[in-house]
């Protein structure tokens, strides 16, 4: 158990309103540390309201979601908040940077939140991760001032900042073209291999997806497919 | 810190927004500090001219027109009583007419002037002549121009009191007291020339001053238990009708200055729950990567902060710019400003310190609205 990055266990989704909506019908899932896996299915089968309730961002109507071995319904919004900060990297369709700030300091901002200030050590990795994502020339750019594709790699980087066990990218190409898709995923393997950062990525890709270790597939709110491609 | 940083930088994100509220903060509080500082000159001016140059507190006889005895030990006594005593002057008067057609009532009082110069101020409001040395007198420039007398003329007067033949006095000096009523029937002379004059040498009165003026109600009522037999009166129970009109403006210098900080509020509270709908974004991003709510909220209040303080700063020049401006341009003939206004520090500080409090209330709805906001919503829609 301890080795699980993940742990899901019969995750309801229904949205309210007039007509109640159920979007997830009880997801089995378990995802081992240090694993790469790609989350595919066609749109509105409920893949981001799946990725939205792991990273603890939205809560499941019922079920429960432990991140390494910590069940986060017994958790309150602060206490969900630091598990977030400290243990799991975002990585949205959109960069959603903060456009007041620049390159540099957006990646830092996680571990601003977690630290209060900036350590030495810490802009040392900062600096390290910016070479790693190939941002030297404009780490002191505002966020508003880079190429789109750019501003993806900035969030990979500011994924990072923290270390994090788990990283959650939903679609993180999706606004890339196929080159830079292609640059930005040798990239999270690398990642992956180096800092044996635990992937759940969603994707639309074929090649993507078949990149990943495990598939697998959301259909109507279920897991349709569950798959190792090796 | 990391927050207040955090909220510096979304101030200074939209510049023209910040410094708009910043101006109106500032504009809020300079009319505080402008309104405050001019009714505070008003009032002082009001007082020091109704109080200024007369007596705070007098004792004389307990019957109706009686004399009290020129006793220096009781002197020195009443002005041992307190440390709020600034003098005790001894006077003698007492009613005459001008010996003419129209028979002009005037009041010929007799001073000792070392001390009645603490009081009235003689000696600076002579317009013309000299201090009375030995039997001469000083009038009011108004009684001066009804009888047409000058400087070394002679002045008949009939004294009632010691019979019907008039006296010869002669004028040294013309005074102007800045009150009509004064300058149209005193006639001042030393306090041995009126008792030869009245052929007595008892004083009609003690005329005390004190520093704080509004203490005066408390130490007479203090001087009549210890001592007893005397008549002792103080200035305000004679006036209850400028004491209620100052308190009227007190009262609604207050509601003014209340009124421009609700609007300040509202301003506040308006411009940054506007800064929570643009922040919005932001403030999803923020949270998913693991901002509390409470520090999310926090970001607001120092928003709120930041405003007040710019602001108070801003409005704190500009009041004293206008204060300033008012008191320079704002003058009578004789190049005096037309009110004297009152740059008062405390008041200043105070009306900084409110400012900067209503705009950390001002924004607490928009901090809780930040606090509730849901990441999800957010991410959701892009
Ligand atoms: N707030 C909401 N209220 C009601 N229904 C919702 C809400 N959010 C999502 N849904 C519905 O839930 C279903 C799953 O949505 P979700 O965003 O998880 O799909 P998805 O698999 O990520 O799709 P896509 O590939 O287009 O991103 C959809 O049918 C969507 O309409
Ligand atoms: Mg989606």
């Amino acid at each position: 158990m301890a080795d699980y990055a993940l742990e899901l266990k019969g995750i309801e989704k229904t949205y309210g309103g007039a007509v109640p909506t159920k979007v997830l019908h009880g997801i089995d899932l378990v995802i081992p540390r240090h694993s790469f896996n790609a989350i595919i299915g066609q749109s509105g089968s409920g893949k981001s309201t799946l990725l939205n309730i792991i990273g603890t961002l939205d809560v499941p109507t019922s079920g429960e979601v432990s991140i390494l071995s910590r069940p986060t319904h017994e958790m309150d919004k602060s206490a969900l908040a630091k598990l977030r900060n400290e243990t799991i990297g975002f990585i949205f369709q959109h960069h959603y940077l903060l456009p007041e700030f620049t390159v540099l300091e957006n990646i830092l901002m996680p571990h601003r939140i977690k630290a209060g200030k900036v350590s030495g050590s810490a802009l040392k990795y900062a600096n390290e991760l910016i070479g790693f994502v190939g941002l030297e020339h404009v780490k002191n750019n505002l966020a508003t001032d880079i190429s789109g594709g750019q501003q993806q790699r900035t969030a990979i980087a500011r994924a990072l900042i923290n270390r994090p066990e788990i990283i959650l990218a939903d679609e993180p190409t999706g606004s890339l073209d196929s080159a830079t898709t292609d640059k930005v995923y040798a990239l999270l393997k690398k990642i992956n291999e180096q800092y044996k950062t635990t992937f759940i990525v969603i994707t639309h890709d074929q090649n993507v997806a078949e990149k990943a270790e495990r598939i697998i597939e959301l259909k109507d709110g279920r897991i349709h497919l569950d798959f190792y491609t090796k | 810190m990391f927050l207040l940083r955090l909220a510096a930088r979304f101030l200074f994100s939209s510049k023209l927004q910040t410094a708009l509220i910043m101006i109106g903060i500032g504009v809020g509080v300079s009319v505080q500090i402008f309104i405050g500082s001019l009714i505070e000159g008003l009032q002082e001016d009001l007082i020091d001219s109704t109080v200024g140059s007369r007596a705070h507190i007098t004792i004389s006889s307990e019957e109706r027109g009686g004399l009290l005895e020129d006793d220096p030990s009781f002197k020195g006594d009443v002005e041992a009583f307190d440390d709020e005593i600034k003098v005790v002057s001894p006077v003698l008067e007492g009613p005459g007419n001008i010996d003419n057609d129209e028979s002009d009532p005037v009041i010929v009082r007799g001073f000792d002037f070392d001390e009645a110069n603490v009081i009235y101020d003689f000696e600076d409001r002579l317009v013309e002549g000299a201090m009375p040395d030995n039997d001469g007198f000083i009038i009011g420039n108004a009684l001066a121009d009804m009888l047409g007398v000058a400087v070394g003329d002679s002045i008949s007067v009939v004294i009632p009191q010691v019979g019907f033949t008039p006296i010869d006095v002669d004028v040294v000096g013309i005074f102007d007291l800045g009150n009509r009523t004064l300058n149209e029937s005193w006639m001042v002379t030393s306090l041995s020339t009126a008792q030869a004059l009245f052929e007595n040498d008892g004083l009609s009165a003690y005329e005390i001053q004190v520093i704080d003026v509004f203490a005066s109600v408390e130490l007479r009522d203090a001087m009549r238990e210890q001592f007893p037999g005397y008549r002792i009166d103080e200035w305000q129970s004679e006036n209850e009708d400028l004491l209620a009109g100052l308190e009227g403006q007190s009262i609604s210098s207050l509601m003014i200055q209340i009124f421009v900080m609700i609007s300040v509020v509202l301003g506040i509270a308006s411009v940054l729950a506007i800064s929570v709908l643009q922040k919005s974004r932001q403030l999803g991003i923020l949270k998913a990567m693991g901002i509390t709510d409470r520090k999310a909220s926090l970001i607001f209040l120092f928003q709120g902060m930041i405003l007040g303080i710019f602001g108070a700063v801003i409005g704190i020049s500009l009041g004293i710019t206008l204060v300033y401006a008012f008191s320079t341009f704002a003058v009578d003939a004789s190049g005096d400003p037309v009110v004297r206004v009152l740059i008062n520090p405390a008041f200043i500080a105070i009306s900084a310190a409110v400012a900067i409090l209503a705009s950390l209330v001002a924004s607490i709805i928009p901090a809780r609205r930040s606090a509730r906001l849901n990441v999800i919503e957010v991410i959701r829609n892009g």
